[in-house]
């Protein structure tokens, strides 16, 4: 399987590199972050999201040891205050009390992260129809192409509709691109085409990633995926959500990231400095809209433990 | 512009024609000009008309839509259509998307006609943005849903 999606950031002798997500698929070009502030610039500047902002706080956890964990993960959610950092700090507290060795504890997690993103694929293949025409927004790290590997282990078709995801075109730069890459059939549209895509019956499934997840199933995930959620419960169309490490707590209570509004003219030339916009980075999606949450069970163990 | 900022705004979808800019005007509500893609005629089309008319507005991604719906901040969407025929009503892309999103929220939708205008020719599709091509691939068109008007009925 080819995808650098699969592990956007990488630890080689104690320099992080980080894959600009902003820059493909025109160019795949890695950032040295030798610094707490490097690392916060590229988290800042969305150069990497989702998997890639996971691993990018344990690589600095290891490497700027001049920082407590604690340290680390107020700088980080100050970055990105709707991503659960302090759950990840929990994550490898608890691993480093069971063993003193912080670079095993996430060598285990980043292998066990990717052997339970598998396992979810296996899952969630053998609910999905066959043919299975999957609708899909944002980008969940290789995952689908997962998806397609166990769809075609159990004999079933499988087609993915991308929504292209604006302002940063994830849907078409990142998730489009990996799936053509391996050869997986696939088409892009535009955000707005998903309610005429469902109607004419194209789709008969949604499936999406989810940057948060609370225990009664509620989440909250790329802008947009909302919007899928009604939209696919009014057609009948099932809502698949891709969860990890769900927490007992109120989702409106957790604070949506709101952008500067100039991100809302990504990849436009021109100057649109005077224009007012806005832009939200996630929404959230009640559980009354999801057909089912497929969880990674890994770290369901380790918040068990 | 700050979600706390908006309350009871009015989304205007499809080119809105001038005869319904003063009754928009007169609202004195606070208007949602969407992208609009493939053609963008959010920023093409429309904010230059509402900026032109003194009326106050502010931009956002399509997708960013139904957020604003669930927070409550949408009290009425106009819908320019194009046209009409015995199946329903014929808008441009993404038509359906906001009717929906907006009957799914008891917001209410204003049918009215569209401007006669032409659209940005240069984005007919997702594969392109401003004219720049994201896709990269021979026979680009297998890997595109066609951008299309829609008939809501």
């Amino acid at each position: 399987m080819d995808s650098p999606l699969l592990f956007p950031v990488r630890l080689e002798n104690n320099i992080i590199y980080v894959l600009d997500e902003t820059q493909i698929p025109f160019k795949e070009h890695y950032i040295e972050v030798k610094t707490i502030d490097d690392a916060l610039l590229v988290l800042g500047e969305m150069k990497t999201r989702s998997l890639g902002q996971v691993l990018l706080f344990f690589y600095s956890c290891l490497v700027f040891k001049e920082f407590s964990i604690d340290q680390i993960i107020q700088r980080f959610k100050n970055r990105r205050p709707t991503f659960d950092f302090p759950f990840l700090g929990e994550i490898l507290k608890g691993g480093l009390k069971k063993s003193a060795d912080a670079q095993n504890v996430v060598k285990g997690f980043v292998y066990g992260f990717d052997k339970a993103r598998r396992q979810r694929a296996q899952r969630l293949a053998r609910i999905l129809p066959s043919p299975a025409n999957i609708l899909t927004i944002c980008n969940v790290n290789g995952e689908l192409v997962y998806l397609h590997q166990e769809l075609e282990k159990i004999n079933k078709q499988s087609f993915f509709y991308v929504s292209e995801t604006r302002p940063y075109l994830q849907g078409t730069r990142l998730t489009f691109w990996e799936l053509r890459k391996n050869n997986i059939p696939v088409k892009v549209l535009c955000d707005n085409q998903a309610a005429s895509l469902m109607s004419n019956k194209k789709i008969n499934c949604v499936v999406t990633g989810a940057d948060r997840a609370t225990k009664n199933g509620d989440v909250i995930n790329k802008i947009g995926t909302y919007s899928l959620a009604r939209l696919a419960k009014y057609f009948n169309i099932p809502f698949y959500s891709l969860t990890q490490y769900p927490r007992d707590i109120d989702v409106d209570a957790i604070e949506i990231e709101e952008r500067p509004g100039i991100e809302a003219f990504m990849y436009l030339d021109g100057d649109y400095g005077s224009i007012d916009a806005f832009y939200p980075a996630f929404d959230i999606t009640k559980h009354e809209f999801i057909s089912r949450c497929i969880q990674l069970e890994v770290l369901d163990e380790a918040v068990r433990n | 512009m700050k979600l706390s900022e908006i309350d009871k705004a009015i989304i205007l979808w499809g080119l809105p024609s001038q005869e319904s800019l003063s009754e928009i005007k007169q609202d004195e509500s606070l208007i949602v000009v969407p992208e609009q893609r493939p053609s963008l005629l959010g920023l093409t089309y429309t904010l230059p008309l509402l900026k032109s008319k003194g009326i106050k507005c502010f931009y956002c991604p399509d997708n960013v839509l139904g957020f604003l719906f669930y927070q409550g901040k949408i009290k009425k969407t106009y819908l320019f259509f194009k046209d009409k025929n015995d199946k329903g009503i014929i808008g441009t892309c993404g038509s359906l998307y906001v009717s929906l999103l907006s009957k799914l929220h008891n917001v209410e939708l204003k049918i009215v006609p569209a401007a006669k205008a032409s659209e940005n020719a240069a984005d007919k599709d997702a594969s392109t943005l401003w004219g720049q091509d994201f896709i990269f691939q021979k026979n680009k068109q297998d890997y595109i849903v066609e951008a299309s008007e829609e008939v809501i009925v």
